[in-house]
């Protein structure tokens, strides 16, 4: 071995001086297409004229089919930046797809999202509806069922079919991609993720390309791509879109059960409070009661009851107030009591009681007019009795009434969300 | 395992077979140079790598799972939809892995330890075709007969230009990813598996990477689905 006499070339470094974004002129209509995939790109579409370029067996780029379409407008532009999960990315192609189903047809855009160091990712917009979705390649090949597949312990339903095909291209692609080009797709939906299947007839039989995908707002793509309030706002039920009822289960069931907590403290501290006698009013007459005094430091229930022992068949109507006898501030009522009864049945009580809420302590006159009455029921006599406390029935149904359409009122509206959101699918419900 | 330096015999340059390599492209002239027990033979100059955009550069080196690596080769290779490269690693166990990278997507793996079931010929496997291999099953994803483009560094066989490489890819239902590389595809020879998963280049911490004007490095932000991140 001898070294050689002329001096050594130092060797090639080859990839270590930074890669550079070339311009090519279109060799269809002369205009520069800036390339910013670096080499990575199997198919660039002109974006002024649609002719499109491959790379042959040397790498260069040449024309594979010329064409001569107007450029197409897109709701984010070729060649936009944004930052998504931490990465930034740029839209280095895109791709507008329809689907035909019942004789609608149903448009969307394809931006192709490149990073040297990550690779690849789709955004993809509805155009009928504004949803908007963000994915890329799934590594794996979950098996499918007649209805649904599992993927990482997840259930996808599958949710339609439809044949895709290309409208409209521009930009750079890592596959060979043409106007005309037709997939068939399967989405299979575990909102907010979304596993799609599409079949497309390739070079060596069925291809395969699977992708993963997740639900992505357009707020958070215009913060992304710093657009401002730019995009137009969804509309209906999206494919992947999480389900808000769904998303706010657990916080209407934890309002829910505040709200229990709630009414029993509550209800043990003010509309339940112990009972003790403050007066009783015998007879037909007087209808002022002698002095009553409610005891304690902070408002509490007051509870009237009137009992007419001998009612039968008849009712006996009354109008009453309690009177604070230092201010003279009047709390007014009113009270029915009746009482119907046969063989096997009867209706209504002889007694009734009702419940006055927010009595201050204090001293007070009861005023009681019995003001009409069935016939013969004037005569008959009847008895008051005044507790200071009871139960407060009208507040504990109310509010167990709004717990429990806090925890219902969620499952409904999300039930009907699924039914909207199924709606647009392959199976729509009954 | 390593083999002292040789002179290039096209240009007198020093040139080192990495590990198991039969064949190391010269990094001064490009010559392709190819071992024969104690012989070595000149390929002539043949390595035509094309830019195809890989943030990978030979030299790099980085770890898997705690066990550094180091980038002493790369095939290139040429199918019906364009290039990719095959990136050969030697693990500091002495082990030897390839790294795979299509269109921004990596797949690392090694020679596989099980037992190799029979496989079917390349001919008989189908796109969708499930296939077992230990306790994993596999759907074939690609299959292609591809040809070589270029070649650069170390590598463990004779990589002499005009040669075809029939292979076919298959993903498990959780990632688990395969190669089984059935050679020239004749049939001649026994196919070969080669099992792994699809990587993140972050995980693998390369250093150095490729350099692109207008962006900056690889950063954190790794790929683990699309809720990964959101």
């Amino acid at each position: 071995m001898s070294a050689t006499a002329e001096p050594m070339q130092p060797p090639r470094r080859a990839y270590r001086e930074p890669a550079r974004a070339e311009t090519i002129k279109c060799p269809s209509c002369g205009a520069a297409i800036t390339l910013k995939t670096f080499g990575t790109s199997e198919r660039v579409a002109c974006p002024f004229c649609g002719s499109l370029l491959g790379a042959d067996e040397s790498g260069a780029l040449a024309l594979v089919q010329a064409a001569a379409r107007a450029r197409q407008p897109t709701t984010l532009p070729l060649h936009a930046r944004g930052t998504l999960d931490g990465v930034v990315w740029e839209i280095i192609g895109i791709c507008k797809r329809s689907c035909r189903v019942d004789g609608v047809v149903y448009p969307w855009e394809e931006f192709y999202l490149y990073n040297p160091y990550h690779g690849f990712r789709w955004l993809i917009h509805a155009i009928t509806d504004d949803h908007w979705t963000y994915g890329g390649t799934l590594d794996a090949s979950p098996r499918v069922a007649s209805n649904h597949l599992r993927h990482r312990g997840r259930r996808y339903n599958h949710f339609q079919s439809a044949i895709a095909t290309v409208d409209y291209v521009e930009g750079e692609f890592t596959w060979q991609v043409e106007v005309g080009d037709q997939a068939k797709v399967n989405d299979y939906v575990a909102p907010p993720l979304g596993i799609s299947i599409e079949v497309s007839r390739g070079p060596d039989g069925d291809e395969v390309n699977r992708t993963i995908q997740r639900s992505i707002t357009p707020k958070e793509i215009e913060h992304a791509f710093n657009l401002g309030e730019h995009l137009p706002r969804p509309q209906g039920a999206g494919m992947l879109e999480p389900n808000p009822w769904r998303l706010g289960r657990r916080t209407f069931a934890a309002w829910g059960v505040v709200l229990l907590l709630g009414v029993g403290a509550w209800g043990g501290l003010a509309a339940v409070t112990p009972t003790h006698r403050l007066g009783t009013i015998e007879g037909a007459v007087g209808p002022v009661s002698q002095t009553l005094t409610v005891t304690g430091d902070r408002p509490t229930l007051v509870t009237v009851e009137v009992h007419i022992p001998a009612l039968k068949d008849n009712w006996r109507y009354f109008e009453g107030m309690l009177v604070d006898t230092a201010s003279e501030a009047a709390i007014g009522f009113e009270l029915e009591v009746s009482y119907y009864s046969g063989s096997d049945w009867s209706e209504g009580s002889t007694r009734t009681e009702v419940v006055l809420g927010d009595v201050a302590p204090g001293a007070y006159v009861l005023q009681l007019d019995p003001t009409s009455d069935g016939p013969g029921a004037t005569a008959l006599p009847f008895s008051v009795d005044v507790h200071q406390g009871g139960v407060l029935h009208r507040y504990l149904v109310s509010l167990l009434v709004f717990a429990g359409l806090s925890l219902a009122l969620p499952i409904f509206f999300g039930l009907l969300f699924e039914r909207r959101r199924w709606m647009s699918s392959d199976h729509p419900p009954a | 395992m390593e083999t002292p330096s040789i002179h290039c015999p096209e240009c007198g340059a020093p040139a080192t077979f990495r590990g198991a390599a039969l064949t190391v492209v010269c990094e001064y002239c490009g010559a392709t140079i190819v071992r024969t027990g104690a012989d070595i033979s000149l390929i002539g100059k043949v390595s035509a790598i094309l830019d195809n955009g890989s943030p990978i550069v030979l030299g790099g080196r980085g770890k898997v799972d705690g066990l550094p690596f180091e980038i002493v080769g790369r095939l290139q290779l040429r199918h019906l939809r364009g290039t990719w490269n095959e990136w050969y690693l030697l693990f500091a166990d002495q082990r030897d892995g390839w790294l795979a990278d299509a269109q921004g997507s990596f797949y690392l793996v090694r020679r596989a330890t099980a037992a190799a079931a029979k496989l079917p010929a390349f001919d008989a496997l189908a796109l969708g075709q499930r296939v077992t291999l230990g306790e994993t099953t596999y759907a074939v994803t690609e299959r292609r007969r591809a040809t070589y483009q270029g070649a650069e560094g170390s590598l463990p066989f004779e990589a002499t230009p005009g040669r075809a490489y029939a292979s076919v890819d298959l993903l498990g239902e959780d990632g688990e990813f395969m190669t089984i590389d059935y050679g020239d595809g004749d049939g001649a020879r026994a196919p070969e598996i080669f099992t792994g998963s699809a990587v993140e280049l972050a995980d693998l911490a390369i250093h150095p990477l490729r350099r692109f004007e207008g962006w900056e490095g690889p950063g954190n932000g790794g790929w683990e689905g699309p809720g990964g991140g959101g």
